[in-house]
């Protein structure tokens, strides 16, 4: 090492070096176009407090009987500490299916052990509608997702503001009030988060990417507000559901196989993905259970697919992952045999657990109904929802303990989409 | 449900010759050959890795835009570099912004910080680059790591090829001023 040139390659080699090859190939799924991404990258305080207070000015948390929330007009906020608990939270959010003609389905608070509906988070004239909530692990905090636009029949060109929803010790909604993060383009319409809110993952459907009907996967530090971006490797996948784990390196998502295009003109680049197929997986699997390990820093995604063989496709299958990453679990319509059930249908929900290293799946429970299912992952258990019957559903609500398998029914809280808890 | 319908994929067949491509194919193989370099230089450029990938997708992203635009496949490197460069400028300018804002962000792995390197006059040689000005600091990553000839880095910077030169000479007398105080 005599010059400063041979120092200057050496050191440039070894940091260059800190890099391992693979990590090119890691950079797969495809970013958001710059400058949207950067949009919503650096939208922060003043400019994005100022948008916000704008909204949050009519922000009212709507209690039961229709009281105003304590939180109205609050300003922006971090979202604080958050402390954990390894016990199953005590309530569920769901949106309260009120059918045809309703102004919107409220999003409202529930008894995880008794299915008794608590308070509504917004009523119908409140200026903050959430369309999308994760809970966080201390069994009281939320964050929910709101999404304001020219008309609602355009929310994909709108923006997304995430709030911090606290409930009392009650139950019933004691604050909702915008978020310090940066503002998210389009319409997100599904939430997680990490327990500590360390890291927030949404999808967002948006209006101006190549396709029709492409999602927008994010990944947001709520400590930096920095954000990560991906677009779905074809257009047409209508992402379903997200987990994130615990420690936040792993993203499971769930897409409906029948809306893939194979064949497309994107202004992207192409996925590299990495497929999983269980050993064991059987005809008539339905979905596509879909693991994005986030790799080192939290970022880099590979896609392990789990998809069906008999070409057989239903939208069910919500999808929840365990604190480290190593287990899935998802819903999965299968046929009742003891029927005469037609060829479309299945009859039975079965909850799977899908090992991600050893790529094995094991049945937890078969629950009766083919309808739409939910899941939902807190302190080892899982809260499942089978929504039955097409003309007047109805929804069944179960408490599922991965480890002993014991399931404990939540007495019937009438028509709701169980969404987190 | 709503129905999508995917348009044919575009091919592309570069005017010396060759196989037709999609577009796709085309961006995968540039960026099997040169994602990792590309990674590496702008890693070099902004200190973490992170930041540097950002810069890689988005240069990739730029790169699969302008397909139609290069009108020969040896273009796409010097697209790639010249993306990366000004993608690297671009973090940098955020990052003294959201410094003020006091935003955090990963530390240079080259700084005392960082665990990803360990050895000091690596270290030490890296941080006496990181107090340079913006250009020497892009000339040096440019000639240095990925051996980029005068002309090529001229390209890469929008400057001149005796503006790299005489950057590179000056750099290099700073650098080791600073790094014999140093030891």
């Amino acid at each position: 090492m005599n010059t400063i040139e041979d120092r200057l390659r050496d050191a440039y080699r070894a940091a260059a070096q800190t890099i391992p090859p693979e990590a090119a190939a890691d950079l797969g799924h495809r970013p958001v176009p710059p400058a949207r991404r950067r949009a919503a990258r650096f939208l922060v305080p003043a400019a994005a407090a100022t948008a916000v207070l704008a909204v949050i000015a009519l922000v009212t948390v709507v209690a039961r009987g229709g009281q105003p929330g304590p939180s109205a007009g609050a300003p922006a906020v971090g979202l604080g500490p958050i402390t954990p608990s390894a016990s199953p939270a005590r309530y569920f959010l769901a949106f309260q299916n009120q059918g045809q003609g309703s102004v919107a389905d409220p999003l409202s608070v529930f008894s995880a052990s008794s299915g008794r509906l608590i308070a509504a988070v917004s009523g119908p004239q409140s200026a903050v509608q959430p369309q999308a909530a994760a809970a966080l692990g201390d069994g009281s905090t939320f964050i929910v997702a709101n999404t304001t636009g020219p008309s609602s029949k355009a929310a994909c060109a709108g923006t997304s503001r995430l709030y911090r929803l606290r409930l009392a010790a009650d139950g019933q909604p004691a604050s909702l009030v915008p978020l310090a993060l940066p503002a998210i383009a389009g319409n997100v319409d599904i939430l997680s988060a990490t327990p500590d809110g360390g890291m927030i993952a949404y999808d967002s459907q948006v209006c101006d990417l190549p396709m029709a009907g492409m999602s927008v996967l994010g990944v947001m530090n709520t400590a930096t507000g920095r954000v990560r971006q991906w677009t779905w490797p074809k257009p047409g996948v209508d992402v379903s559901w997200l987990s994130l784990s615990d420690n936040g390196r792993t993203l499971t998502y769930l897409w409906q196989r029948d809306k893939v295009i194979t064949s497309y003109e994107g202004q992207t680049l192409p996925a590299w993905t990495v497929s999983q197929q269980p050993a064991d997986a059987t005809a008539g699997s339905a979905g596509t259970v879909a693991a994005t390990l986030l790799a080192g820093s939290g970022k880099v995604p590979v896609a392990a697919r789990y998809r069906a063989r008999d070409g057989r496709t239903m939208g069910y299958g919500p999808a929840a992952v365990t604190a480290d990453g190593t287990t899935i679990y998802y819903c999965q319509a299968v046929p009742d045999r003891a029927t005469t059930a037609s060829p479309a249908g299945y009859g039975l929900m079965a909850v799977r657990e899908y090992d991600v290293a050893a790529r094995t799946t094991t049945t937890l429970h078969t629950f009766s109904g083919q309808g739409s299912c939910y899941l939902s992952l807190s302190g080892g258990q899982l809260l499942v929802g089978v929504v039955n019957g097409a003309n007047t559903p109805r929804s069944s609500l179960f408490r599922l303990e991965v480890k002993s398998r014991a399931v404990t029914p939540v007495p019937d809280p009438g028509n709701v989409n169980p969404l987190t808890w | 449900m709503t129905e999508h319908v995917a348009p044919a994929a575009r091919l592309f067949r570069w005017p010396q010759g060759g196989a037709c491509e999609s577009a796709d194919d085309i961006a995968e193989r540039l960026f099997r050959d040169h994602g990792l370099a590309m990674l590496r230089v702008a890693l070099l450029l902004v200190g973490d890795r992170a930041s540097a990938e950002d810069v890689v997708q988005d240069a990739f992203i730029g790169l699969h835009r302008a397909l139609p635009r290069l009108q020969e496949p040896a273009k796409a490197a010097g697209y790639l570099r010249v993306a990366v460069v000004n993608g690297s400028r671009s973090v940098l300018r955020t990052r003294r912004r959201a410094a003020l804002r006091r935003v955090q962000h990963e530390p240079p792995v080259w700084s005392a910080e960082s665990a990803v390197m360990a050895d000091e006059d690596r270290r030490a040689v890296l941080a006496a680059v990181a107090r340079l000005p913006r250009r020497p600091r892009e000339v040096l990553a440019l000639r240095y790591y990925l051996d980029l000839t005068d002309q090529q880095i001229a390209e890469a910077l929008g400057v001149s090829r005796s503006t790299v030169s005489s950057t590179a000479t000056r750099a290099l007398a700073a650098l080791a001023r600073e790094l014999r105080e140093d030891m």
